[in-house]
């Protein structure tokens, strides 16, 4: 019983003061995908690649429009991978809550 | 107002918000519909002492019959569907619905196919989505706090009603 | 591969055999039919050769047949050998090697659903995957069948195994648990406290992963790998790159196999603290549940900072992994030493505390012939002494180089499965340690274009236990994909290590399983 006081007094309280205080993902994590879109060819080829299949690409009047869902994403980061304009980068931000789906879309659109 | 401004707004008046909505403390039951289990894997991180979601007045609980809000994960599979709505009717109303990780949220990388309904809104009125695969434990509570922010809503809008 | 073996078994199978093919450690003998009861009970009874696998395949389209596999593994040679039947389709029929074979139970049903195959003489010929309300003729894996197929719901019933006596009464648990676990049936037969009888009932949460594989693309495939069962990931998305990689030929840089081994550790220590975690908290323990949390807590931040993501997903791909770690190892090596010491405290205070001991000694026996005749795998199978392991048995990733013990228990109750598993961190940060101070230079990755046809069988020990992947690949497309996880076996089990328990103990010895829902209903 001793031990067990000891050990808990010398641990401590462990408990992080989020959402109190903003809690930063550590460097390298995968949270929302991200366009750039200035630099985006609307190539597609992270549409071809995305696991879930929530990049989509619709043209209308010679304006293309290039969306993406979080709502599936799966943040493999295959999008970014295969990106060789560097317009798609996962960001840190991993608070995605939404109350409804099409808060979740995020989308560029293009005059071409 | 867009959800930008709105959880802005949110941040900033983090610590209010807690005292103030956390005061009434919420009854969590989480529904496994099919998912791959490493979202449970979370939801039992936030019991453990690093996120310890008690001190707010979270609780995880035991039956729905006790619950205010279902956490559902998974894309709902077929033969889960008529549990999770066997559930869903033994939840006393109010009550919300949050789909956790990306299956729940639209099906994920297990789409809409002959085993797999392709999500919990083709299943349950959802309330709010939480994406992530599977989502971080502070995702997890930043979820939590939206839907809390929905059920204030729900109940005046009831009380306006009635 | 020592040939020697090889030639006997040849000889034992002597006239039986239809056509030979050998690749990498598989070898494959096409037999008659009728002849498979024999020749299984043969090489299982009198080469003592664990059945690991059985799954068919739909090759009507080629041949106008189905073709079963069962797949024997030689733990003491690194190889496999793979007898193949050919069923016909007007047939659809084949014998049943459950009477002799135990363990052969559910992949009989699981075929009988999935292919509509029927085992003649199977001593429980009921559904499995496919419920009373799925129409009779609708089998998933065949080819014919389109996988956004929605079945009709139909009037159906499942009927239970049925316990009479006086003072006998039903509990019937779950799909939906009070826990935060998966869902799944239990029904316990009960006189008084003491189980007579459970019988479990599954795949609720059958998510058509097989097909699905069937239906994506190769490289969108090594995310619905890692998706199996989510927290054995990386286990799960190793073994398939495993057989990709042989099916294409291809050398995985050593840098590679390095990191890929590191990351198969770091996800056995957090499922096993996990494991240890939950048996705390099913005894009421709470300072060793709120302990073993928080140190699997550590090692979940620390497979965050090191790859972006807590389980350890997006790392592998085929060919090689997609991060290199090694920039990160003082991290690593700091925090993996301050875990260990806190875990061997830990476990001092877990093995004096009596009220632990008291409740998880004795429990929920597994004798080691059932374990045997259900081939029982991983930390579970080793806890009631029997002595197999992947990683020795059959090599992979860099576990050749690496020195590691195996821990072995006999007695197979709670506490061994917990000391298998206490044992096996252990070693596991040992490991690391191991793997990052020999850590290779160099590249991390191959790049593919294209897979070569073929098939070859993937296998990693999974902290569940063995999880084996057999691929067959036509035209950079998977043709099928059979996915085998530990829990597919060791959920047999647990309906034999609960008699004679109490039903309050029903939630540790389950935990002390640590099995996975997700990983068997697929």
């Amino acid at each position: 019983m001793l031990e067990i006081i000891k050990k808990t007094l010398r641990t401590g309280c462990q408990t992080i003061k989020y959402p109190q205080v903003p809690d930063i993902a550590p460097e390298g994590f995968r949270g929302k995908p991200e366009f750039a879109a200035e630099k985006c060819t609307y190539c597609g080829n992270c549409i071809k690649v995305c696991p879930p299949g929530v990049i989509w690409l619709c043209e209308q009047k010679g304006e293309k429009r290039l969306s993406l869902s979080c709502c599936g994403c799966i943040f493999c980061g295959r999008c970014e991978e295969v990106c060789t304009a560097g317009a798609i980068k996962l960001t840190l931000e991993y608070e995605l809550c939404a109350k409804k789906k099409e808060d979740l879309l995020s989308s560029i659109r293009s005059k071409s | 107002m867009t959800v930008e401004d709105e959880i802005e707004i949110m941040g900033q008046r983090m610590n209010d918000k807690i005292k103030k909505i956390f005061g009434r403390s919420l009854h969590i039951r989480e529904v496994d519909a099919g998912s791959c289990n490493a979202c449970e894997v979370e939801v039992n991180a936030l019991s453990n002492p690093i996120y310890d979601i008690e001190r707010f007045g979270l609780h995880i609980v035991a039956s729905p019959r006790h619950a205010d809000m279902l956490l559902v994960t998974g894309p709902v599979t077929r033969n889960m569907e008529l549990a999770l709505l066997k559930t869903y009717n033994a939840t006393p109303s109010p009550k919300l619905v949050a789909a956790m990780g990306s299956c729940a949220c639209n099906g994920g990388i297990f789409g809409d196919t002959y085993a797999s309904c392709g999500g919990v809104d083709k299943i349950l009125p959802v309330d709010v989505y939480i994406p992530g695969c599977p989502p971080r434990p502070q995702a997890l509570i930043f979820g939590i706090m939206v839907a809390i922010d929905k059920l204030e809503q729900k109940i005046k809008r009831k009380e306006a009603l009635s | 591969m020592n040939n020697e073996i090889i030639e006997k078994i040849k000889k034992d199978l002597h006239d039986n055999i239809l056509e030979e093919s050998r690749s990498h450690n598989e070898i494959y003998f096409t037999v008659k039919k009728g002849s498979i009861v024999k020749l299984c009970d043969h090489i299982y009874y009198h080469l003592d050769l664990p059945l690991v696998s059985i799954f068919a395949t739909d090759e009507r389209k080629i041949d106008g047949s189905f073709k079963i596999h069962y797949v024997f593994s030689m733990d003491r040679n690194d190889a496999f050998i793979i007898l193949r039947i050919k069923v016909d389709s007007k047939e659809s029929s084949y014998p049943s090697i459950t009477p002799k074979i135990a363990s052969a139970n559910w992949y009989e049903r699981e075929m009988q659903d999935m292919f509509g195959l029927v085992p003649l003489g199977h001593p429980d010929p009921r559904r499995l995957m496919n419920f009373e309300d799925w129409p009779e003729e609708i089998h998933p894996l065949r080819k014919d069948f389109d996988i956004k197929t929605k079945p009709p719901r139909v009037k159906g019933e499942y009927i239970y195994r049925h316990v009479d006596g006086e003072g006998v009464y039903e509990i019937p648990v779950g799909p939906v648990h009070a826990g935060v676990i998966e869902p799944g049936h239990f029904r316990f037969s009960v006189a008084g406290e003491p189980i007579i009888n459970l019988e479990i009932r599954h795949f609720y949460t059958h998510k058509g992963v097989e097909k699905l594989f069937e239906n994506i693309s190769i490289d969108k495939a090594v995310f619905l790998a890692e998706r199996v069962s989510g927290d054995n990931s990386v286990a799960h998305v190793v073994a398939f790159c495993q057989a990709m990689e042989k099916i294409a030929l291809i050398n995985v840089p050593l840098r590679a196999i390095y990191i890929r081994t590191i990351l198969l550790e770091l996800e056995r220590i957090y499922n096993h603290l996990a494991d240890i975690a939950g048996i705390a908290t099913d005894v009421a323990f709470a300072f060793g549940a709120a302990h073993a949390n928080k140190l699997k807590e550590e090692v979940l931040q620390l497979n965050e900072q090191i790859t972006g993501s807590r389980m350890l997903r997006g790392m592998n791909a085929i060919g090689g992994v997609r991060r290199d770690i090694g920039d990160k190892k003082n991290m690593i090596l700091q925090k993996l030493s301050n875990i260990q010491r806190d875990f061997r405290k830990l476990m001092e205070h877990l093995t004096s505390t009596p009220s632990l001991m008291d409740r998880i000694e004795n429990t929920g026996r597994i004798y080691n012939d059932i374990a045997k005749g259900l081939h029982v795998v991983g930390p579970v199978g080793r806890a009631s002494g029997l002595d197999r392991d992947t990683r020795r048995d059959h090599p992979y990733a860099a576990y050749k180089e690496l020195n590691f013990k195996v821990p072995i228990q006999k007695a197979g109750d709670v506490l061994s499965r917990t000391i298998v598993r206490a044992d096996e961190i252990c070693e596991s940060v040992a490991l690391i340690e191991q793997a990052l101070w020999a850590l290779p230079e160099g590249e991390i990755r191959v790049h593919l274009d294209r897979i070569p046809d073929g098939q070859a069988l993937g296998y990693t020990e999974a902290p569940r236990g063995e999880t084996i992947y057999w691929i067959r690949t036509i035209g950079n497309r998977i043709e099928r994909c059979k996915v085998r996880d530990p829990s597919f076996c060791n959920w047999l089990a647990i309906e034999y290590a609960v008699l004679d328990n109490i039903v309050p103990d029903f939630p540790i010895i389950n935990k002390s399983l640590s099995l996975s829902y997700s990983g068997n209903d697929m």
